[in-house]
């Protein structure tokens, strides 16, 4: 039973070293070298008798396209841009996309822009799109989103002292998108609330329902007001209040009340 | 927000803004009225009227828990009044408490009292939702028809 033991033992030593020692090893083919990248075939603009002799035209030309909408339920205001361009070897163009509130404050702004670069003859024509994408920051009625862009096109190539100029150049100057709108916001009456006609409408099933439902959240009263009553005196204190919108809490604040004063006023109900 | 830049603004906003009563309304319709129960009015009383230039609501009525028909009658009336005198386009926010209601021999018996009683009800069963300014409170909304011009006024200095 030990010369058992021994010779088990006595086995896997051996086998332990045979499997480490460099026999156990194959001859293994060393990777070739990485291939070292090709030079390309021009990393420089083109020359101006390259531009020349290849009959490229002065026809010059950069076209931006805005397209500005609210989207994600009025929480986004988006504005796609296309950048069309001809006859160039340098393009570049950029939009701006913000919303404003009643008031004329900016709420939220972004932008964002286009490079393109061809180190060789220019192209005929070529075009791309881009996104710009900003909140409301939870505003979804009464932003005016606005928009604008800029861009230009250039036609670059070497002159004799290999200095590079802008043999042709298109610029499109700052213009602005579209404003589009928000819906107003929901004070207004809705549509076929007004009036004593529209409650019975309101209680009316089928169609007619669905045409006057929200006239059942806000009820008017009796009579369209004039309920007999009578007149009624009311004396009241007022002021007026001056809240602006806090950019960096994203919250409107009150800066200011100024006493308007008390009146007293008498009023039919 | 740097002093200065509210400073700025508080200046650009006084002086763009009209002079207490000398707006009118060229054309008033019906408006929605959101009655707020829960914040206590800022001011003291049972009720006080805010109208907003930018903001929405627009038009609001915050209620007191201890609040009575009388009270809301007075609120809405006055919120009629500055509807009359200020027009439904604002160039700045406007707030207002009734101090004194005096209702006319016929109020009691009235329809538009018992409504105002059944809008009381209203809002006091209303679901908690969340309204800027005030949190989560309990609101309604109402439907205040075209405000009839007032019968006089006097100013107290």
């Amino acid at each position: 039973m030990r010369d058992r033991y021994r010779s088990m033992v006595a086995t896997i030593a051996t086998g332990a070293m045979l499997a480490c020692g460099d026999a156990a090893v194959e001859d293994v083919t060393a990777p070739p070298l990485a291939a070292t990248p090709a030079p390309p075939v021009t990393s420089t603009w083109p020359t101006v008798s390259e531009v020349t002799n290849a009959g490229i035209p002065n026809a010059i030309g950069i076209q931006i396209t805005l397209s500005p909408r609210f989207e994600k339920n009025n929480t986004e205001f988006v504005v796609d841009a296309r950048v069309q361009f001809q006859w160039s070897n340098d393009v570049s163009a950029s939009v701006k996309a913000w919303v404003i509130n009643n008031g004329g404050t900016t709420l939220n702004s972004g932008s964002a822009g286009m490079q393109y670069s061809r180190l060789a003859l220019p192209v005929a024509s070529g075009d791309t799109t881009f996104t710009v994408r900003i909140s409301t920051n939870g505003f979804t009625c009464d932003l005016i989103g606005k928009s604008s862009s800029e861009g230009k096109a250039s036609t670059i190539a070497l002159d004799t002292r290999l200095v590079a100029i802008n043999l042709w150049q298109q610029t499109a100057l700052p213009t602005n998108g579209p404003d589009v709108s928000q819906p107003k916001c929901g004070d207004e009456v809705p549509p076929g609330c007004e009036g004593t006609a529209t409650r019975v409408v309101a209680g009316a099933t089928g169609i007619m329902k669905t045409e006057a439902a929200d006239c059942d959240d806000a009820p008017a009263p009796p009579g369209g007001g004039g309920s007999g009553g009578g007149t009624m005196e009311i004396c009241y204190t007022i002021w007026r209040e001056f809240w602006i919108y806090d950019l960096y809490t994203r919250q409107y604040v009150r800066i200011a009340v100024v006493p308007i004063g008390s009146y007293c006023e008498t009023v039919a109900i | 927000m740097k002093p200065i830049h509210i400073l700025l603004t508080l200046a650009a906003a006084i002086i763009t803004a009209v002079p207490a009563g000398a707006q009118q309304s060229p054309s008033l319709g019906a408006a929605r009225v959101t009655l707020v129960a829960g914040p206590a009015p800022s001011r003291g009383g049972r009720t006080e009227v805010l109208r907003r230039a930018q903001r929405s609501p627009r038009n609001i009525v915050i209620v007191d828990r201890n609040a009575t028909a009388d009270d809301l009658a007075g609120a809405l009336a006055l919120l009629n009044v500055m509807r009359i005198q200020y027009g439904d386009a604002l160039s700045s926010d406007l707030r207002a408490r009734p101090d004194v209601v005096r209702n006319g021999p016929r109020w009691e018996e009235s329809a538009y009292r018992a409504w105002l009683v059944e809008q009381l009800v209203r809002l006091r069963k209303a679901p908690e939702t969340s309204l800027d300014e005030f949190g989560t409170v309990k609101a309604v909304q109402i439907t205040l028809p075209v405000p009839s011009a007032s019968a006089g006024s006097k100013a107290t200095p």
